[in-house]
């Protein structure tokens, strides 16, 4: 018996930065407030209340389906999908069901220099529901709801299950979190809640010249990009073992959830799964259709093409400052360093401080906790402008440390000449330390890389 | 009998318990045996009266998913005043703590959205 292949398919909620509710005027920031503090008929299902729909919500889930490449939809509407669970007060969410806003676009992910791309499926707007915390009352077991979240606005990104192993799927988020990040329409913390994943995963099994497809598990409770990585490869290696044991294969209503449980490492069957017809979704008689004009479809798009995605700012950096891949990526984890590396680079022109004097600095800040946050652009440059003054000693004086610390460390040479070149930085490190800072970190690394040649 | 209700006797369905049972879960209603046998009778009735409408021609009707005629119904993202804690609670069956309280969910942890 043989794995042939892992199939995975992502589905993740996101949760926008609105001011107010999908459907409301309640506020929409929810994390630690007073329970049930934010809340009105609409967002608590009371009978005779009219939802109506929030536009910068609706905006923002085309700015993510344009940044994944989707189609936008000329035609839109929600849908009632009706299930009862207690933090659902009406009885049904209010989602999207055959006319999402956009369908159908692609996302290119990388890992270790290759570029994938994912596929997408849809991306939907809906309600996200109540909070529900299990406890003890008076020492008896029960549940209670905080309908604060209840109607916040949530976004849907359904992915097709082609991703074949954990690593990418787990790449594949970290690159969608990065996005919905430069766009400004979700915080995305994962620990939070604001982003949540349910991957749903299966295998394809040789055995005797067969093929066989193991049944579809989805997988809830994951908090963490480490966590979502985790849950996959104990949930591959189960479904392996379960397989052998029962040789029971993918069919039609035999899809179940499983429960990530962070304390044990492992899934546990939650129940099976209901289909969609289960859900009995049907237009939402209380929110009229929505038609795009042509004029509205283009403002949609000049809207997102005045945004700058973190792809394209890399390519910038590198063919703009001359930076390595690695460092620009580095820089574009987030908006506000890659920004502010811009604005440090027009800075140091004037005193001659180049970008690479910049990225070398800000990279070996950005470790130590972003010091630089307290300090302005200008600030940064200063300081850098006075550093530089302080490298005093010249490469003669380099060279000798250069030597004393490599004899030093004859281990590390020899690492670094079976390939390992990441050692250089530590290196570096040791001459700098050596060199009490009076060594400019540039001509350091020339000379150490000249003696290890 | 004319053809038209010979046709319809035809397609008459009767369902199933299991079918009867599935319902009730979805609809969170929970039925005794003899309510499932009540049931099955009575919805298979509806359904079948129902089924009336199968006669129509609809070929050339559009779908229609809204009655109102109205189209594009949006709101700015402005916060309005949310009711205060009591006023929420003010109907609610159980509470604790400021929170609605119901009978513990057996699945463990699971946030069905
Ligand atoms: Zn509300």
């Amino acid at each position: 018996m043989k794995l042939k292949r892992i199939l995975i398919g992502l589905e993740i909620h996101i949760e926008l930065k609105t001011k107010s509710k999908m459907f409301c005027g309640c506020s929409a920031v929810h994390f630690e407030k007073i329970p049930n503090s934010q809340t009105c008929p609409v967002c608590l299902g009371l009978p005779g209340a009219l939802p109506v729909p929030n536009f910068k919500a609706i905006e923002s889930v085309i700015l993510i389906g344009q940044a994944l490449n989707c189609e936008i939809l000329k035609e839109s509407k929600f849908d009632r999908k009706n299930y009862f669970y207690p933090d659902l007060p009406k009885g049904y969410q209010i989602s999207q069901y055959d006319q999402p806003f956009c369908l159908n676009g692609w996302l290119e992910y990388k890992i270790q220099g290759t570029n994938y791309r994912a596929k997408i499926r849809r991306v939907h707007l809906e309600e996200d529901t109540g909070k529900l915390v299990h406890t003890q009352v008076k020492g008896k077991s029960c549940s209670l709801i905080d309908f604060n979240r209840s109607g916040c606005p949530l976004v849907e990104i359904v992915t097709e299950p082609e991703f074949d192993s954990s690593l990418a799927a787990k790449t594949f988020l970290e690159k969608l979190q990065k996005i919905v990040r430069y766009l400004e329409v979700a915080d995305a913390d994962m620990e939070k809640g604001q982003m949540r994943c349910e991957p749903t995963v299966n295998l394809e099994i040789e055995d005797g010249g067969k093929n066989y497809f193991t049944p579809l598990v989805e997988i809830k409770n994951i908090n963490s990009f480490r966590f979502v990585q985790k849950a996959i490869d104990f949930e591959v290696e189960r479904q392996f073992k379960d397989f052998e044991e029962k040789r029971i294969e993918k069919m039609p209503g035999n899809k179940t959830t499983r429960g990530w449980s962070e304390k044990k490492l492992e899934t546990g069957l939650q129940r099976t799964k209901e289909e969609a017809s289960d859900y009995r979704y049907f237009p939402e008689p209380d929110i009229p259709p929505i038609f795009w004009s042509d004029k509205q479809i283009t403002n949609f798009k000049e809207l997102f093409k005045k945004i700058v995605l973190p792809d394209k700012l890399e390519s910038r950096f590198i063919s703009l400052y001359g930076l390595r891949p690695e460092q620009a990526e580095i820089l574009c984890r987030d908006k506000e360093t890659a920004f502010y590396f811009e604005k440090c680079v027009e800075l140091g022109k004037i005193k001659k401080i180049t970008s690479l004097d910049i990225v070398n600095k800000l990279i070996n800040q950005s470790k130590k906790a972003k010091q630089f946050a307290d300090l302005s652009p200008k600030e940064f440059i200063e300081k850098i402008g006075e550093s530089q003054k302080l490298f005093s000693l010249n490469k003669e004086e380099i060279s000798l440390i250069a030597d004393r610390v490599l004899k030093e460390n004859q281990k590390i040479q020899d690492e670094y000449r079976k390939g390992k070149t990441q050692v250089l930085g530590f290196l570096i490190g040791l001459v700098q330390k050596e060199a009490k800072g009076k060594a400019d970190p540039r001509i350091v690394q020339k000379i150490l890389a000249e003696k290890l040649a | 009998m004319n053809d038209k209700n010979k046709q319809k006797l035809k397609n008459i369905k009767t369902l199933s318990e299991e079918e009867v049972k599935h319902i009730a879960k979805l609809a969170n209603l929970s039925l005794s045996n003899e309510e499932v046998k009540k049931f099955q009778g009575q919805l298979s009735e509806t359904l079948n009266f129902i089924q009336v409408l199968d006669e129509l021609n609809t070929e050339k009707a559009e779908p229609t998913n809204h009655a109102s005629g109205l189209s594009n119904i949006f709101r700015q993202d402005e916060i309005k005043p949310s009711i205060s804690q009591a006023e929420a609670l003010a109907n609610a069956p159980s509470l604790s703590d400021g929170f609605f309280k119901v009978k513990a969910i057996l699945e463990r942890n699971d946030d069905e959205i």
